[in-house]
């Protein structure tokens, strides 16, 4: 299963409860023991995920956990006409291309079980309204980032001397900064300038590391840049910074190609792209 | 220290409102997956043989994309067809997971089914019949399907919003940091295999206006602008 769901709660479902639901449109219009092992399917699914989103979701998941199912059918609808349920479609013919048909099936119904727990508890125990402008991100790492540095007022350079002062400025702070770079912070802050995403498979066989650990190194050394420059600038306004930190960046960019391409041993892998 | 001269322009509450909406979406969705979730590997059997669906794919038809054969960990891809003004067939614009905008390219629909509410502009690709599931979820009113259609001609020509519409829009992508580079990537990988492309970047990502010629619009389309990464006029 690509959805490695396992819950002491659940147990294998039968392949003819799934056919008829498909056949019927609903559970509730099945025969007693499909709708029930479907229904049983759904409640063990919907626990589980509302368990694992954690304390936001509170004691909720013993209220509505039977009706999972339900919840399931209607945010996958698009209507309520049989056109409008071809995302069965979708989950039989995923599992047709399985081995495994009843795995393949449980797993593709459990993906569309978590998108519909995502969108409850995005309705229900979402904090976005509460959240401060100053307050940092939330989420599985600690980051400085705010929604303040993210949108910051912008900054507009009122004409080309000041393009030119912050280009000079920028490139000042590039040259100091690239000695203290690791060779793959080098690589990913040049593959962003480059417009690459840092999923791409020949990042990671040039760097050695998977793909998490280059979206955790760009997001480091972007974050190091920032701190150095808010260190340095008390008084600064946070889109001035901001401006400063992604020109500094670009310059980052051009002078690691530079760099990189007049050495004989990267030469190849940073002309690719 | 003298700052070069700068004008501060103020940004608005309801951007910082969606974009907390859509962090905070974010934030559920990662933590509600399987940490060990990957591609599945397993063997296949010869791919499945699909009823057909009624009649050709039009413009306005909403559909499914087939499920990718080398596995994903995601739901379903639902995607909008609309006339492809240059090349003259259709494009396919997939719908995004969330119900907010996360970027300038992503715009509200106000259609009410949950898989149908955000348009993906910036990640639209030409349609192939053959990667779609028979027969459509659902057909667009001319009125509605012509609203859109404008839309996503003015995220894939850089063309500027009025006010009006550009509520519609996700906020500005600024800092080089930001989580949503992320989604970026992860959005337009999944739409890769379902597309199952070999061909490079620059060929699969549709390329509109003179402005962009030759470059990586996809990117750029996204974001509404080019502060990171080469600027347009800095052709290659």
């Amino acid at each position: 299963m690509d959805e490695n769901v396992q819950d002491n709660e659940s147990r294998r479902t039968r392949e003819g409860s799934w056919r008829e639901w498909k056949k019927m449109c609903a559970a509730g219009l099945c025969n007693k023991e499909s709708g029930a092992d479907l229904r049983h399917f759904g409640a063990a699914r919907y626990s589980l995920y509302m368990r694992r989103y954690g304390a936001l979701a509170g004691g909720a998941e013993h209220q509505n956990a039977e009706h999972g199912w339900h919840l399931l059918e209607t945010h996958a609808a698009v209507g309520t006409d049989r056109r409008g349920k071809r995302y069965k479609d979708w989950l039989f013919a995923r599992a047709d291309q399985s081995p495994d048909w009843v795995s393949a099936v449980e797993s593709g119904a459990s993906l569309l079980m978590r998108d519909a727990v995502r969108e409850n508890l995005r309705r229900e125990y979402s904090p976005a309204w509460m959240t401060s402008i100053q307050q940092p991100l939330s989420g599985g790492e600690s980051s400085p980032l705010t929604l303040e540095d993210l949108l910051p007022d912008g900054v507009d350079p009122s004409d080309a001397v000041a393009e030119r002062e912050w280009n000079e400025l920028s490139r000042v702070h590039a040259r100091e900064t690239l000695p203290q770079l690791t060779e793959c912070e080098q690589v990913v802050i040049w593959a962003r300038g480059e417009g690459m995403t840092l999923n791409d498979p020949s990042l990671s066989a040039r760097t050695g590391t998977s793909e998490s650990i280059l979206y955790k190194t760009h997001r480091a050394a972007v974050e190091n840049i920032c701190s150095e420059l808010k260190n340095r600038y008390r008084d600064t306004s946070t889109a001035c910074l901001i401006r400063l930190a992604g020109l500094i960046l670009q310059e980052l960019h051009r002078l690691i190609s530079e760099q990189k391409s007049s050495q004989k041993t990267d030469s190849g892998f940073f002309k690719e792209s | 220290m003298n700052w070069p001269s700068h004008r501060i322009v103020p940004c608005p509450a309801r951007q910082r409102r969606q974009l907390a909406e859509w962090l905070a979406e974010r934030q559920i969705d990662l933590a509600l997956r399987d940490p060990e979730a990957g591609p599945d590997v397993s063997v296949r059997r010869a791919p499945v043989q699909y009823l057909q669906g009624s009649g050709n794919p039009r413009p306005g038809d909403i559909h499914i994309l087939k499920p990718a054969p080398n596995g994903t960990v995601l739901g379903p891809v639902y995607v909008l067809l609309l006339e492809d003004e240059r090349e003259g067939g259709l494009l396919a614009v997939p719908f995004s997971r969330y119900a907010t905008p996360a970027v300038p390219g992503e715009c509200l629909t106000g259609l009410r089914a949950m898989p149908l509410r955000t348009l993906c502009c910036w990640n639209a690709r030409p349609e192939r019949a053959e990667q779609l599931l028979p027969g459509h979820v659902k057909r667009l009113s001319a009125g509605k399907r012509e609203q859109l259609r404008e839309t996503c001609r003015r995220v894939l020509c850089g063309e500027s919003l009025t006010d009006l519409l550009a509520r519609d829009f996700g906020p500005p992508l600024v800092h080089p940091a930001d989580p949503r580079y992320a989604y970026l990537d992860e959005e337009r990988r999944r739409l890769d295999l379902h597309l199952t492309i070999n061909e490079p970047d620059e060929r699969r990502i549709i390329e509109y206006g003179e402005r962009n010629a030759g470059q990586k619009t996809w990117l750029m389309a996204a974001e509404g602008r080019a502060d990171y990464g080469p600027k347009p006029q800095d052709g290659k």
